[in-house]
């Protein structure tokens, strides 16, 4: 009885955020990044920027399937806690230590690369298939182009196929 | 009949506190405990210079647009019932000449905090000097300026291909707000097709927002402006940036479901129709409007102070019912089994 009451507990402890984004394909996300990577997490940490926290993670990149990246890159993604303060920043990816991902990354002007789309662009690596996750996503349809599908999951070797094929 | 009472009462515990449950979602810390603003009365300040080229290159237009939406949440009625159910407020605080998004700590020279709605129409990548320190992290105690109020302009770089973002700074142990700030990509001016070849589903210049209303009122989007149409006669959704008379990224629509998570509310699964949800098209104006599990949603987590005495609404009570019943269900399994060991041990102390 106390697990089936615990397990009512935990249906309500689902977390979800929140960006607005309109509907990307593999390969239109591959078109406006620099770079795609496949890595695993090695680091993160939140740190202030100016009245914002972003949490800096950095991957050692196993494989680079578009673009150049060096042997480990730092992504710096909105949102994170430091300390008693934290900063929920909607539809932005989250990592896990020692975490396989594959992530879609754009250059600008600081250090670190960002991600493309913000959690659009990351997918979580597990076996053979690549999983996005969209949780905090409000996606809104739009008409892909041919041959082109909306973001879901599918095989890690069909996820690199198709960056390295997009035009 | 009386050996399956904790079972019935549990199963009907769980379907009282599924329901609500399902319908809304709140915002969490990664940690699980929910987001709230201790005092209900958000004001809102909106960064008037942004608000252009959106809605006709107009910023009163713009400003009456989101204006227009601001008290929505705080109107929140059930179906049936003609008082308000949530004691929720989002006021407007007038327009402001600061886009300083984020939260300060006192810093000397720091802004005050502010919740803000702001409209960015450039893209930083194109317009903050690489190795700015604005990109740097920030020393504590010392006051920085992020990149996008610096230089006013969209994070693209971190945050491409995205049409709003709302920031919501909390306690980590409470999950209490203390800030939250509102982010659109907005347009920057330059004309052209709002998907062309190169861009089919780009944003090189940003996003049109629009204020149009739709005829007889909001909903779904409206049919496809004809091609190179440049002022149609009747409202179509938009094909071209600077399009009169149509609707594509519309202001209303965007800033209700934006101010839901202001409010701590996130995007409830498989609920489409409701202005949180995660899915929405462009042209689309429905979500102006709050849907039963939005109303039901805030005043859950802002219920309206009741005139004497009692705090729970119809949406704290099934979830108290829910706990109730299931307090009830283990008291009822416990005596059982207590029952049961009793007379267990009466049998065995028989046959010694």
């Amino acid at each position: 009885m106390r697990k089936w009451l615990l397990v009512l507990g935990l249906l309500h402890a689902v977390p979800s955020l929140a960006a607005v984004a309109l509907q990307q394909s593999v390969e239109s996300l591959a078109r406006g990044s620099d770079a795609v990577v496949r890595g695993k997490v090695i680091k993160r940490a939140a740190r202030w920027e100016g009245g914002r926290i972003f949490t800096e993670v950095e991957v050692k990149v196993s494989e680079v399937w578009r673009g150049q990246a060096p042997a480990s890159v730092k992504v710096s993604v909105p949102g994170g806690e430091v300390g008693r303060l934290g900063q929920s920043v909607e539809g932005s990816p989250t990592f896990g230590d020692g975490e396989e991902v594959a992530l879609f990354l754009r250059k600008g002007g600081g250090p670190a690369y960002g991600v493309t789309g913000l959690a659009l662009g990351k997918f979580s690596l597990a076996g053979q298939t690549a999983f996005p996750r969209l949780d905090g996503m409000k996606v809104l349809p739009a008409h892909l182009p041919a041959r082109e599908r909306v973001i879901e999951p599918m095989a890690i070797a069909e996820l690199r196929s198709r960056v390295g094929s997009a035009r | 009949m009386r050996t399956r009472a904790p079972l019935l009462l549990a199963i009907a515990a769980g379907l009282l506190y599924a329901g609500p449950a399902l319908a809304f979602l709140r915002t969490q810390t990664p940690t699980g405990t929910p987001l709230f603003w201790k005092d209900p009365h958000v004001t809102m300040l909106v960064y008037q210079k942004g608000a252009t080229p959106s809605c006709g290159n107009d910023a009163a237009t713009s400003m009456a647009a989101v204006q227009s939406v601001i008290p929505t949440w705080g109107l929140a009625t059930r179906a049936g019932e003609s008082q308000r159910c949530t004691g929720a407020r989002i006021s407007l605080g007038g327009p402001t000449t600061s886009d300083e998004t984020g939260f300060f700590l006192g810093e000397p020279g720091a802004p005050a905090n502010s919740n803000l709605i702001v409209w960015r129409t450039q893209f930083c990548s194109q317009v903050v000097p690489a190795g700015d320190a604005c990109y740097q992290a920030c020393p504590a105690g010392v006051y920085c300026q992020n990149c996008p109020s610096k230089y006013h302009c969209w994070d693209d770089t971190r945050a491409a291909k995205i049409i709003a973002l709302t920031t919501v700074t909390y306690d980590t142990v409470k999950g209490q707000i203390y800030d939250a700030d509102m982010e659109l990509d907005g347009w920057n001016g330059t004309a052209g097709a709002l998907s062309s070849p190169s861009n089919p589903l780009g944003n090189l210049d940003g996003w049109y927002f629009t204020c149009v209303d739709r005829p007889g009122g909001p909903g779904l989007p409206p049919p496809v402006c004809a091609a190179g149409d440049p002022s149609p006669s009747s409202v179509c959704t938009c094909t071209n940036y600077a399009q009169p008379n149509c609707i594509f990224m519309d202001v209303q629509n965007t800033v209700t479901h934006e101010l839901g998570h202001v409010l701590g509310l996130a995007h409830p699964p498989d609920h489409p129709e409701d202005t949180m949800a995660a899915t929405a098209a462009p042209g689309e104006t429905s979500k102006r409007v709050l849907a039963a599990d939005d109303v039901e949603g805030i005043c859950s987590v802002y219920p309206a102070p009741k005139p004497s005495g009692g705090c729970a609404t119809a949406g704290g009570q099934p979830a108290l019912l829910a706990l109730l019943l299931g307090a009830l269900a283990l008291r009822l399994s416990r005596r059982r089994h207590a029952a049961v060991r009793s007379v267990s041990s009466t049998r065995r102390a028989g046959t010694r």
